[in-house]
């Protein structure tokens, strides 16, 4: 077996600080293209569930290398494009037709796609509600809104302590009724929330067999910087995984 | 879940029942479950596999300790 050093995984965010931290590249040898809890298995579930017509036009938010425009394009004959704010990942997306942009300053006109994915994203974002408002703009009335994200299953624990660390993913993770009443707040109808909460764990899983510890997923979410108070109280606020589906007011 | 996790030493070990070398491969495991892939040592002929006490006691059981939500 290979020993990654965790330490290695964590880049400094290329555009003027817009990530809590860059996606760690070097999680795709240990969990795919599809960086994110549950893979390609919740983007099948969300299409399913939206039952798009062949030629609908799809947005993914933050797609990396593409696996799930891929998938969308070629399972389901949707017409794809993504964003990601990384040119490396793009430069391997393997031909999609994919821009280099930020989620909140989103280079489309409105009411342009039928869909939106945006899957494992959100938490990352500084300003995660001026994003959630670009999404509304560019979906046609009667548009999806496809989100899958961590969330916060105990958040009292972080409510207590004032997280000081702004480094991690697990730190713009948040509870589910917040997450709920902003996508609302905004002019969407919640059509479905759904736990999948071991996907995230299948995911640490593999990351702590890859590296070999615990703390080796722990350092590769939380940089040296992150004090053990912080990590301790978002661990104790239990982060899990959910799949969201809502759709713009007409 | 892919890795491969195998050390030289183990193999030398031979499988009594087939009499064959070991060979590293993928295995399945399942915990809790949650099943999951890995390269460990084995027998090529009857899939019997061979799970070091390092491995069982190091990261086998961190990834155990996730999976039970610790």
């Amino acid at each position: 077996m290979t020993r990654a050093s965790a330490e290695g995984l964590l880049t400094k965010s290329s555009i003027d600080g817009m990530t809590r931290h860059d996606i760690p590249e070097r999680l795709r040898t240990f969990i795919g293209d599809a960086i994110r809890p549950g893979g390609l298995a919740l983007t099948e579930r969300a299409a399913d569930f939206c039952g798009f017509s062949s030629g609908a036009r799809i947005v993914d938010i933050g797609c990396g290398f593409g696996a799930t425009l891929k998938h969308l394009r070629d399972r389901h004959g949707l017409l794809v494009c993504g964003i990601d704010i990384s040119a490396r990942m793009l430069s391997e997306s393997h031909k999609q037709p994919v821009i280099q942009a930020v989620a909140d300053r989103l280079p489309f006109g409105a009411g342009v796609f039928d869909g939106i994915f945006c899957e494992c994203v959100l938490s990352l974002l500084l300003m995660p509600g001026n994003a959630l408002r670009e999404f509304h703009r560019v979906l046609q009335p009667g548009g999806y809104l496809i989100m899958s994200d961590i969330y916060l299953r105990n958040p009292g624990e972080t409510q207590k302590q004032k997280i000081a660390v702004q480094h991690s993913c697990l730190s713009g993770a948040v509870a589910k009724f917040e997450r709920i009443t902003q996508v609302k707040n905004l002019g969407f109808e919640l059509l479905l929330w759904e736990d999948h909460s071991g996907y995230l764990k299948e995911m640490a899983a593999k990351i702590v067999w890859a590296l070999g510890s615990r703390e080796g997923l722990m350092k590769l979410f939380f940089p040296d910087t992150a004090s053990i108070c912080d990590r301790d109280a978002i661990q104790r606020a239990r982060p899990g995984y959910f799949l969201l589906i809502a759709r713009k007011k007409e | 879940m892919n890795g491969d996790y195998s050390r030289p030493e183990d193999l030398t070990w031979k499988c009594r029942k087939c009499n064959v070398n070991l060979v590293v491969g993928p295995a399945t495991l399942s915990y809790m479950g949650n099943r999951m892939t890995a390269d460990l040592p084995q027998c090529p002929v009857c899939g019997f596999v061979l799970i070091s006490e390092e491995l069982a006691l190091g990261k086998m059981t961190e990834v155990e300790q996730v999976l039970e939500d610790k």
